[in-house]
């Protein structure tokens, strides 16, 4: 399902959403923040970059939109605005992160997903574009969903 | 149908009330009507914003075909066609009933009667026609039961209705010179011999954390018990020997169950009926019971691991079972050291989302979604 049609939220979704908000709110992520909103299907994160990485003192935004089945189907989880300069980051916010797609699993959550994120971003070397970014983006300028692309994950180090 | 013309008058000038009346089975039936629409120019009108009254007892009779009613009011042009209409449901209803209507006089009497004999503070309720009468008897231990008693309008001739919370139907053999307060005792004899069941049923209760059922009723003759490690221990007692060794079933990872499975069966010579269940379970299966949380059902231990929910919520709205309770965990992934509980039904819609499941017949083969584990889940017929 791609976030151009979003249906509403099972109720399987909604209850376990819920319950993953709750756990957010008593113990949020280190270095995130979830704006409040009255949407449960999409949630807006605030990300800080870590101290002593290249992105210390950075903010950047998460959109998290969920599918009307989670969490069989992993969210769609993109940064917006201004993305973070990082060789698995595209330009138009896409993340290259296999548990955002094939490697997903209903044992993950947001939270969990948010502390992959900022790990990647700890981790980056050089502050830089995918080297396909260009390529990449043109194919995407539709606003398609990075669900619908076929990623292949070749690097684990960054 | 044999009923005479119906009988329509006019209530006011500008013809937008009626008077109707008319009888079915010689029984007089009166309705007035309201609201009635101005005769339009090509004759038709509709009655669907007419409003009806009648009297308290014929409308008690026509409780429940307001749809009906509804309907038809739409359906009919004019007055006249509605009321025969009427008539002709009338004439069903009251086919149906064969006039039942309302008890008799002596009915009321008998019944005051038997309440003065049993006691009127022995009455927990009684509905306003006295066709619905709770009684409560306390048992020695001071438990009190409810004994739910619907008389029929021809009672005693028909032996009234009864029910309780208790783990087997009463028979209280209704004849000839049977009464309210034979009944009743035949509850009190049945209600004695259940005294050790919910003593046992009590101390377990009190003992140990019960998963299941959430609120046990005094008919309940199962627990499920909770041991730790995402497993548990369902039991069936018989309520006529409560002290007897159980049925016992065993839920969760082969890992945990299996050792606390095969004390079981090797300590149960040692089981004691002297004993209560609660003593008996902690010697035989010489484990600790964990005990009861505030909020258990949230706890991460018990809850499914794909929806985080202990009850599964139904999905579907078309389904019979909509809104009550759902189904609880009842699959635990095998790995010990992960043990994760799920529903079956969340298992089998995860496996079916992946690629990577293998089918064979009605079983499904995959993995856990914590510790990718392989788990097999069998599908369960529609």
């Amino acid at each position: 399902m791609s976030s151009s049609s979003p249906k509403g939220l099972s109720r399987i979704a909604a209850n376990r959403l819920h319950k993953e908000l709750k756990e957010w709110q008593m113990n949020p992520p280190a270095g995130f923040k979830h704006k409040v909103s009255d949407n449960l299907q999409r949630w807006i994160v605030e990300v800080n970059g870590a101290p002593n990485t290249l992105y210390e003192n950075e903010t950047y935004y998460l959109q998290v939109d969920f599918p009307e089945n989670y969490p069989m189907e992993a969210p769609q989880v993109i940064f917006t605005h201004n993305p973070p300069l990082h060789p698995h980051i595209y330009s138009n916010g896409h993340i290259c992160l296999d548990i955002l797609y094939d490697s997903w699993s209903p044992a993950m959550t947001v939270s969990s997903i948010c502390i992959s994120i900022l790990s990647m971003l700890s981790s980056s070397t050089e502050k830089a574009r995918p080297v396909d970014n260009d390529r990449y983006v043109r194919n995407c300028r539709n606003g398609k969903s990075p669900k619908e692309t076929r990623w292949w994950f070749h690097d684990d180090k960054v | 149908m044999g009923g005479k013309e119906p009988l329509l008058l006019p209530l006011d000038a500008d013809l937008t009330s009626y008077y109707a009346s008319f009888s079915v089975h010689d029984k007089e039936f009166s309705f007035r009507f309201f609201n009635l629409p101005h005769p339009s120019e090509d004759g038709r009108s509709s009655l669907k914003d007419v409003k009806m009254t009648c009297d308290p007892e014929n409308r008690q009779l026509l409780a429940g075909f307001d749809d009906i009613l509804q309907h038809r009011l739409k359906e009919c042009q004019d007055l006249p066609s509605f009321v025969l209409e009427l008539q002709d449901i009338l004439d069903d209803i009251s086919f149906a009933h064969v006039k039942l209507s309302l008890p008799s006089p002596n009915f009321y009497r008998r019944v005051i009667q038997e309440i003065d004999s049993i006691g009127w503070n022995n009455l927990a309720h009684v509905g306003a026609d006295l066709t619905q009468l709770k009684f409560r008897i306390f048992d020695h231990a001071g438990r009190e039961h409810i004994i739910e008693v619907a008389l029929a309008v021809n009672y005693p001739k028909v032996e009234p209705k009864a029910t309780a919370d208790m783990p087997c139907v009463v028979d209280f053999g209704w004849d000839e010179g049977a009464t309210l307060k034979t009944l009743l005792h035949h509850y009190e004899e049945a209600i004695l011999q259940y005294q050790d069941f919910w003593t046992i049923m009590e101390d377990l209760d009190k003992t140990f954390w019960i998963m299941e059922p959430e609120n046990p009723c005094r008919s309940d003759t199962f627990r499920r018990i909770a041991l730790g490690g995402h497993c548990s221990l369902s039991v069936t007692i018989d309520p006529l020997a409560p002290r007897s060794i159980p049925e016992c079933r065993f839920f969760g990872s082969d890992a945990t169950i299996t050792p606390i499975r095969s004390k079981l069966t090797s300590n149960i010579y040692k089981w004691n009926k002297a004993k209560l269940l609660t003593e008996n379970l902690i010697e035989i299966l010489d484990i600790v019971f964990p005990l009861p949380e505030v909020n258990a059902q949230d706890d991460i231990s018990v809850s499914c691991g794909i929806c985080y929910t202990f009850r599964l919520p139904d999905n579907d709205p078309t389904n019979k079972s909509f809104g009550k309770e759902g189904s609880i965990p009842d699959r635990a992934c095998d790995n010990g050291n992960c043990g994760r509980p799920f529903h079956t039904d969340c298992l089998v819609e995860w496996m079916r989302t992946i690629s990577t499941t293998r089918q064979s017949f009605d079983v499904l083969f995959g993995e856990c979604p914590y510790c990718s584990h392989p788990m097999a889940v069998k599908l369960r017929r529609a």
